[in-house]
């Protein structure tokens, strides 16, 4: 098994062990979807919005978790982007995983125009969420902090008209986007533009967390091989 | 601490203190008989005190020359070397400019208060923080024993063995193997342990010890690596430390335990560096 596979079997068993959260990141979705269950359209944007948001959390509170444990994998020798690549690999690969349990839950109950719209609606909301919460967890450095960073992005995504240009700058932006045009058609929503915002977020999120892990391993630099 | 344990301890610290095997040996059993004679009243802690103390002071009437004497590091042979390391934080000192090294075999103690720059400084020499000014040169990965902290509290100890195990290039079984044994050195039983966070403090302690020692690093950094360990344990914790140096390995370790004097090597004394 190499080294990030490691990781990510091990990041994805701490959290299954995590029982309370992982049942609320299942349920949280479940609920906003059954809230909305009115309409196709305010079902599966509100269960998209419960997916962004309830993975985005766990992915937060999983790479605070990880500040624990990784100064001594850095001294036994781990890198630290083989150690970011493992807990993002574990992390998506749950975050797939939940999203096609979703995705199975609204196919079998709802009338939806294109089942493969939906599901990459779901599957594009799972990875900016994990890296987005692996983003906001890098970048502070508490759980009360990161919660409420993600708080302010929920509502603001919850309560924006998505018409308004400036949303564009909530990562969740392509998740209504892809979701509108899975539900209500290419006259109503971009595919194109939907993945291109979302490939936008991922590489902002990316180069956040990167940035603060080489701001975080500066100490390491200062330190030199050799007698 | 049982009888047997303490007379353990008192073979140990005459070793240290370079008690030749023939005097040890007689020493230890006279204690062992006085304590037999003494019937089931006091406990040999009750009838002779601290073994290290004990063990002075019989190392002190056999004439013995006292711990192990290991020799200044030469430069090119050190597996850390330190140079004038200073840090502040928010413009108020953490620690005052300071230098030391570590050769192969070689304990070093941080000794002072609370506030003297102890963990600052092991934290520099690990590199997990940056200092103001002054150099760190450190020949290879290092085993990394924290106060606190330093595990995942939602894995089981054998899950850890693996990942610090395979980060020095052990397969999983081998991990597990050499886990088992450091554990079984500290008086413990890594296989079927809870996850981290149902572990006692004491018993935490011991799995960062063996996350550190897993793969034989040549280098262990550990701050306060004692804390919350019984008496036994922290006398299986120095046994555990020198074996390793013993082998190649060196070590540093913070305390403000005054004992600690007497195990290292060289001790690097620290102050406040600022009036607390």
């Amino acid at each position: 098994m190499t080294l990030v596979a490691l990781h990510a079997r091990l990041t994805v068993v701490a959290l299954l062990r995590r029982r309370l959260p992982m049942a609320v990141l299942v349920l949280l979705p479940v609920a906003l979807y059954l809230a909305s269950h009115d309409t196709v359209g305010r079902s599966v944007r509100a269960l998209v919005f419960g997916i962004s948001w309830a993975v985005s959390t766990v992915a937060l509170f999983a790479t605070l978790a990880a500040r624990q444990l990784e100064p001594g994998l850095w001294l036994a020798g781990h890198r630290r982007r083989v150690l970011m690549a493992g807990r993002t690999a574990g992390l998506l690969a749950l975050a797939l995983v939940l999203a096609a349990g979703f995705w199975l839950m609204v196919a079998l109950d709802q009338p939806l125009r294109s089942v493969g719209a939906v599901a990459l609606d779901f599957a594009v909301t799972a990875a900016v969420a994990v890296a987005f919460g692996t983003a906001v967890g890098a970048l502070v450095t508490a759980e009360l902090e990161g919660a409420l960073v993600l708080f302010l992005f929920a509502g603001l995504q919850a309560v924006a008209n998505p018409f308004d240009a400036w949303t564009r700058v909530l990562p969740f932006w392509s998740s209504r986007e892809l979701g509108t045009w899975a539900v209500d058609g290419p006259s109503q929503g971009s595919l194109a533009d939907g993945s291109l915002h979302a490939a936008v977020a991922v590489a902002v999120c990316l180069a956040a967390t990167a940035a603060a892990s080489a701001i975080g391993s500066r100490g390491r630099g200062r330190v030199r091989s050799g007698p | 601490m049982n009888d047997a344990d303490w007379l353990a301890a008192l073979d140990h610290e005459l070793t240290l203190r370079g008690v030749p095997t023939a005097e040890r040996a007689e020493a230890v059993l006279e204690a062992e008989t006085h304590l037999a004679d003494s019937g089931p009243g006091p406990g040999a802690r009750e009838l002779f005190g601290p073994a290290d103390r004990y063990a002075d002071d019989l190392a002190r009437a056999a004439g013995a020359p006292g711990r192990r004497p290991v020799p200044a590091p030469a430069a090119e042979a050190c597996l850390l070397r330190a140079d004038d390391l200073a840090k502040a934080y928010r413009g108020r000192a953490a620690l005052r400019p300071t230098s030391l090294a570590v050769a192969p075999g070689q304990v070093v103690a941080l000794v002072g208060p609370n506030g003297a720059g102890k963990s600052t400084l092991l934290r520099l020499l690990a590199g997990l923080e940056s200092p103001d000014s002054g150099t760190v040169r450190r020949q290879a990965p290092a085993g990394w024993v924290p106060q606190s902290g330093g595990l995942d509290p939602h894995l089981r100890p054998v899950e850890h063995v693996e990942l610090f195990g395979a980060a020095r290039g052990l397969t999983r079984a081998d991990a597990r193997r050499e886990g088992e044994r450091l554990a079984r050195s500290l008086d413990w039983e890594l296989a079927g342990a809870p996850v981290a966070g149902r572990l006692s403090g004491g018993t935490a302690q011991k799995l960062r010890m063996v996350l550190a020692l897993v793969g034989s690093p040549r280098l262990l950094l550990a701050d306060e690596p004692y804390q919350g360990l019984d008496a036994d344990s922290t006398r299986r914790f120095w046994d555990l430390l020198w074996s390793v140096c013993e082998d190649g390995a060196g070590a540093v370790v913070s305390s403000h335990d005054p004992q600690v004097l007497r195990r290292a090597d060289t001790v690097v004394e620290l102050r406040p560096a600022v009036a607390r």
